[in-house]
């Protein structure tokens, strides 16, 4: 009977907070949790996504960095190479055009912010057909042949098929479009803060707008750097279609372009190894895990870390 | 069906009648023979007749002939001589149109209630046929010039058989107009009858892409809230000068009568379409021979002769009303247009001679210094255009359709590049590449000006004093019907709907919805009631769904339209069903050639069967060859030397390889190990074979294509370079195939194809083999009804009903959906021009695909990575392959393992490897 009554004073004290909590744990569980799992799982097996999987124990991580020639040599320094540029260069950006946004009237600030941010709401697919036509390989390509014109270049270069070029051309498109969600964001955080810790400031004798950007506007928009760091993070470790896109093929020529994820569609769709491929997304959520540990560490409040 | 009463144009009378026994051949006896009063002669291809007649005057003559076109063959081409030669070239070539009747009365159901297209039947008419022009565009019978006197006339069969009666010859003379027919029929008007053809079942017609379309317009009969009918003839499959529907009807007395069609032109705005009236096969007067239709936004109804009407003379009991699709009208604009493009493709050549590969806008050129009548030739040219306009704006006053417009467009290009020719070569893109230059313009015009079509929902033959006019419909029924169909919507499409039922065999088809709309209809009349088997078929957006679905354990018992690549890794883990347990499959590959199944091949079992075939073929331009003087080549070592010559005048050769995307699959790259005579694999298929002597020589030469001989390395689209004649020669494949007949009218005979370049190997032999599989059927494993699976998809790649399913697809949605059977029978069956079918079908005697083997996925990859280092970083060729040995051999062990092959490194069983020597011999010992 006590514990009876024990159950019936915990749920009229804590049962409302739950019954909020519902629906949104029903969502995550399903949606985020169960796959997790489900991945996590399969990791452990050897499953060709028509027969039923297999157990083999760790094997499939043993294999991933004993004997995955590809993810060593290629996979893994393209998607380190890509994340260090991409990441803190588009995070940059995203502070230095939101902080200079911010500085402008209402209006124009607003159309800014709309025409900066629309290449991240275009479907990246979309934009590949504009790009691959800017960057195509014979002398009707847009960048062939203006280069072409000023007699810089004697015969069309193959932007998209040649393995020097490939990767400097997804940064820059990924960098292109990487105005987002964290962007807005910082846009958001430093139209906050108040314009009188500008002024208190200037009276203790703040000199120069860096110092403005260093000692006021960075240390009162933590929550959204935080923000934008973790976005940009998992944005760039996620991204891979562009790659692929731009090459026209999984894998891109001489994997010069392969970035992880293009290595887990690989393994999963091309080559039935959906075990493994599991095994590579189980690496990758890690990997992710890290970086935004990484970003916390930086950008969070005392409690968060 | 008896002969439509013979009688000669105007009201001349035939001159002379030569019968068919003064031909001094053996007359025919047979069915078709009797149904014909006077004797006739049967000619086969080649065969010819000649005979003498005397004309009594000097005078303009046309000929007649009483012909029927057997009922086993198609449309009959004859030529005829005059005194040993072609007084006018349009004797040259003329056409004997055979007749098609539907073979029910009434349209058939398909299994959701909408109605489906009536199976056509030849018919065989006798017919007093004038001899026209090859194109039907001539206003009247083609006319000849004779001295009087005796003359001897020679009449060769040139295409397909016709039975020959007697021969008329007869003075020209134009047709009345409508005032002296008047004058001349003095029979009383008719009164008070009235009677409703539906113009969707004609009597018979001499044209199978002639036929019905569903309309939903609330005015047109017959009409129905939820099913398609089929209620209206014609709109876009009508548009072909010379396409006839003809129909018979009964009027009970001899009088004058008037006809009112109801009527729709809104595909081409502001433009007037024609139509060619013949009463029991003649036109009455002249303004019958192009009757307007302009355009309109709704149904009309449109009286003969409008506001003045016109009364026709109908005898009692049956007549025979013929529509015939014509654009007379616009034949002076379709000549000039079609000699504009001549001049311009030939001056542009002129220019591309002279300025070669030497592009560059910064250079100035004197082009009046080396065609001094330039200028005079541009304006020549848009001056006979300008004329043309002035023609046309005559016929559609309002000036504002597109053709119009087009006109002004590459008006404007020609005087702005005449205005300065020195100038030309920097904007060729005005003149004759690109899609806005004046060439593409006018090409783009020719389709415009040469179709004709009109849809037409049903006629009234009516006495003068009944009203024929259509009402209107009230706006509260038109709002009822709306909102019912938007009720109807919500119920689920039962076209998409997966699953079927447990008796039927259920299909998935990787096609879009006019495909497998098709495919079902020929199943649910043509296979089911003969196998009592009934099957559901589905469509299949993404191919994917059937490793998921398989997954799921809800796959179905047969997928077609399957890619090429999807067998093999499906079949090796298990999920197919082995096609060669099936007794008769042995025979069943007859109708294939051997090399198209060598990648669905695991141990001797067989795992898809190919559907459709794709091919490599060269393509060039015969007039830019021939303005160069260039031969087309045959083998590689040509076209080497032919290359120079090419890029001197900025032009190039199309690989495959360069249309390719990032990784070069072996679609593109197995030919040249192929025709080297590299094998794939050694060690039994344990170990890849790149580095053989002779894989290495194809790679080199994969790679020298670019490297030394500077063929371009990417094409974006090798379509619009030939188009544009940047890449005059090169080779592609079938869909190049398809743009070519279907999206570049500019073009127009002036391209050909030939086989895939052989290469030559030190003995002397040459091998052209290259790859073509498109795609495939394949049955699950899990089916419960294997033997039916099987049956089904015998019958759906059966001659018979691929020879069907090609024509349907032509007659109902046009050349954009060619189909290439990969059973050669029906192939061969398929209209495109003869020439172009013989070079395919002897391409597809090459046919080879690369033998799949675990882990030879990595070989394929490899493959286009050794080039893509000895293209772009200049790597030699051995160092590079040697690398990518290790990687490929690799990836073969760990799959060998994978399946069993290997275990803990012991070779437990060793895969078959197949050569296309193993198929030939089951197809061999099957007989």
């Amino acid at each position: 009977m006590q514990s009876n009554a024990g159950i019936r004073q915990w749920f009229s004290k804590e049962g409302g907070a739950y019954a909020f909590l519902f629906p949104y744990s029903l969502l995550f569980i399903v949606f985020i949790v169960i796959p997790v799992l489900t991945a996590v799982v399969l990791s452990f097996t050897f499953f060709d996504s028509i027969q039923p999987p297999r157990f083999v124990g760790l094997n499939n991580y043993i294999a991933l960095i004993t004997q995955d020639d590809t993810f060593m040599r290629y996979v893994l320094p393209n998607t380190i190479t890509f994340a260090m540029i991409v990441g803190p260069l588009g995070y940059a950006f995203a502070f230095i055009l939101a902080w200079i946004l911010a500085q402008l009237p209402r209006t124009p600030r607003t159309l800014f912010a709309l025409i900066l941010y629309l290449p991240s709401m275009t479907a990246s697919v979309a934009m590949a057909v504009v790009w691959k036509t800017l960057f195509s390989g014979d002398q009707t390509g847009y960048l062939n042949s203006f280069l072409m014109g000023l007699g810089v270049i004697g015969e069309p270069i193959q932007w998209l098929q040649s393995p020097q070029y490939l990767m400097l051309i997804m940064i820059l498109v990924t960098l292109w479009s990487s105005m987002g969600i964290g962007f807005l964001a910082m846009l958001a955080g430093i139209l906050e803060i108040s314009p009188e810790l500008y002024e208190a400031a200037a009276i203790d004798g703040l000199s120069s707008r860096f110092q403005e950007i260093f000692y006021i506007t960075i240390p009162s928009m933590k929550p959204q750097m935080l923000f934008a760091a973790v976005m940009s993070a998992v944005g760039t470790f996620q991204a891979g279609a562009i790659g692929v896109t731009l090459s026209g093929s999984n894998p891109t020529p001489q994997y010069a372009g392969q970035l992880i994820v293009n290595h887990i569609e690989d393994y999963g769709f091309l080559r039935y190894e959906m075990g493994y491929a599991a095994a590579v997304s189980v690496v990758l959520l890690l990997m992710v895990l890290g970086f935004s540990r990484v970003a916390t560490r930086l950008f969070g409040s005392e409690e968060e870390v | 069906m008896g002969i439509p009463p013979r009688a000669a144009y105007g009201s001349s009378q035939p001159n002379v009648e030569v019968r068919a026994d003064s031909f001094g051949r053996p007359l025919a006896v047979d069915e078709t023979a009797r149904q014909y009063i006077n004797p006739s002669v049967l000619l086969h291809q080649g065969d010819s007749v000649a005979f003498d007649v005397a004309v009594p005057v000097a005078g303009d003559y046309i000929l007649r002939v009483d012909v029927a076109v057997p009922p086993e063959s198609g449309s009959a081409e004859g030529q005829l001589r005059v005194n040993g030669n072609f007084p006018v070239p349009a004797l040259q070539r003329f056409i004997f149109p055979a007749f098609y009747r539907n073979s029910i009365d009434t349209f058939p159901r398909d299994r959701y209630g909408n109605e489906a297209l009536i199976r056509q039947e030849r018919d065989v008419i006798w017919a007093n046929a004038a001899l026209r022009d090859a194109d039907f565009s001539q206003p009247y019978p083609i006319q000849v010039s004779l001295p009087a006197g005796d003359h001897r006339f020679e009449f060769t069969l040139t295409d397909d058989s016709l039975y020959l009666g007697s021969v008329y010859v007869s003075e020209f003379i134009p047709y009345p107009d409508y005032a002296q027919y008047q004058a001349a029929h003095t029979a009383l008007e008719s009164s008070g009858f009235s009677l409703v053809l539906e113009a969707e079942l004609p009597s018979f017609k001499n044209d199978t892409a002639l036929r019905p379309v569903s309309s939903r317009n609330l005015t047109v009969t017959p009409y129905d809230t939820y099913c398609l009918m089929l209620n209206t003839l014609g709109g876009e499959s009508w548009v072909k000068s010379g396409s006839t529907a003809f129909y018979e009807f009964t009027v009970p007395e001899d009088g004058m009568y008037a006809i009112t069609l109801r009527a729709l032109q809104d595909t081409r705005s502001n433009l007037t379409v024609f139509r060619r009236f013949t009463i029991n096969g003649e036109v009455p007067f002249a303004e019958l021979n192009a009757v307007p239709f302009p355009y309109s936004a709704d149904w009309q109804d449109v009286t003969l002769g409008g506001e003045t009407l016109t009364l026709i003379h109908l005898q009692e009991g049956v007549n025979m009303l013929g529509i015939e699709a014509t654009n007379a009208p616009y034949l002076p604009a379709i000549g000039t247009i079609q000699q504009a493009l001549i001049d311009i493709n030939a001056l542009a050549l002129e220019i591309n001679r002279l300025t070669g590969n030497q592009r560059d806008p910064f250079k100035e050129w004197v082009v009046t210094d080396y065609i001094p009548d330039i200028e005079e030739r541009l304006n020549a040219i848009s001056q006979a255009l300008i004329d043309d306009k002035d023609t046309l704006l005559s016929i559609d006053p309002s000036g504002a359709s597109p053709e119009i417009l087009t006109y002004q467009m590459a008006i404007d290009n020609l005087q702005f590049l005449a205005s300065d020719p020195n100038q030309i070569p920097n904007y060729m893109s005005r003149f004759s590449e690109g899609t806005g230059s004046a060439a593409q313009q006018l090409g783009s015009l020719l389709p415009l000006l040469q179709d004709q079509p009109l849809a037409l929902d049903r006629f009234m033959i009516h006495s003068p004093d009944i009203n024929p006019i259509t009402p209107a419909v009230p706006f509260a029924t038109s709002l009822a019907e709306d909102f019912k169909r938007f009720v109807h919507s919500f119920e689920p499409d039962p076209y998409q709907a997966l699953g079927a039922s447990d008796n039927e065999l259920e299909v998935w088809v990787n096609r879009p919805r006019q495909y497998v709309d098709l495919m079902q209809m020929m199943a649910d009349s043509n296979f089911t009631p003969q196998s009592g088997i009934r099957v559901k078929f589905s469509i299949m957006p993404d191919e994917s769904k059937l490793v998921l679905a398989n997954a799921a354990g809800i796959q179905p018992d047969v997928a077609l339209g399957v890619s090429t690549n999807v067998p093999y890794e499906l079949a090796v883990r298990n999920a197919l069903y082995d096609l060669r347990t099936f007794p008769d499959f042995d025979s069943f590959i007859n109708i294939y050639s051997p090399g198209s199944l060598l990648g669905y091949i695991i141990d001797d079992s067989v795992y898809a069967i190919p559907e459709t075939q794709d091919f490599w073929v060269t393509y060039y331009r015969r007039d830019i060859l021939d303005s160069l003087g260039l031969p087309v080549p045959h083998t590689w070592d040509e076209v080497i030397e032919i290359l120079p010559e090419l890029q001197r005048y900025g032009m190039n050769y199309n690989t495959p390889l360069s249309s390719g995307t990032g990784t070069r699959n072996y679609l593109f790259t197995a030919p040249y190990l192929f025709n080297h005579d590299a094998p794939l694999y050694s060690d039994h298929g344990f170990a890849s074979a790149l580095d053989s002597e002779q894989a290495v020589a194809a790679v080199r030469f994969m790679a020298d294509s670019f490297t030394i001989y500077g063929m371009p390395l990417t094409t974006a689209s090798f379509f619009d370079s030939f188009r544009y004649g940047t890449l005059p020669i090169g080779i592609s494949n079938a869909e190049t195939y398809i743009k070519l007949m279907t999206a570049a009218p500019e073009l127009g005979g002036l391209w050909d194809i030939d086989l895939y370049p052989a290469t030559v190997l030190a003995d002397g032999s040459q091998n052209r083999y290259a790859t073509g599989s498109a795609q495939t059927g394949i049955i699950f494993k899990e089916t419960d009804q294997p033997d039916q699976a099987w049956e089904f998809l015998k019958w759906w790649m059966s001659a018979e009903t691929q020879t069907g399913f090609q024509e349907q697809l032509l007659l109902s949605y046009g050349r954009e959906y060619l189909w290439f059977s990969a059973n050669l029978e029906a192939f061969s069956q398929l209209d495109i021009p003869e020439e172009h079918r013989n070079v395919i079908l002897q391409q597809w005697q090459w046919l080879e695909e690369p033998v799949r083997l675990p882990g030879s996925y990595m070989q394929e990859r490899e493959l286009s990575n050794v080039w893509n280092r000895i293209v772009f970083d200049g790597i030699n060729p051995r160092v590079a392959i040697d690398r990518s040995i290790s990687v490929i051999n690799r990836e073969i062990t760990r799959k060998m393992e994978e399946f069993g092959y290997l275990v803990n490194g012991e070779r437990v069983r060793e895969p078959h490897v197949p050569t296309i020597e193993t198929i030939q011999g089951w197809m061999d010992s099957a007989n």
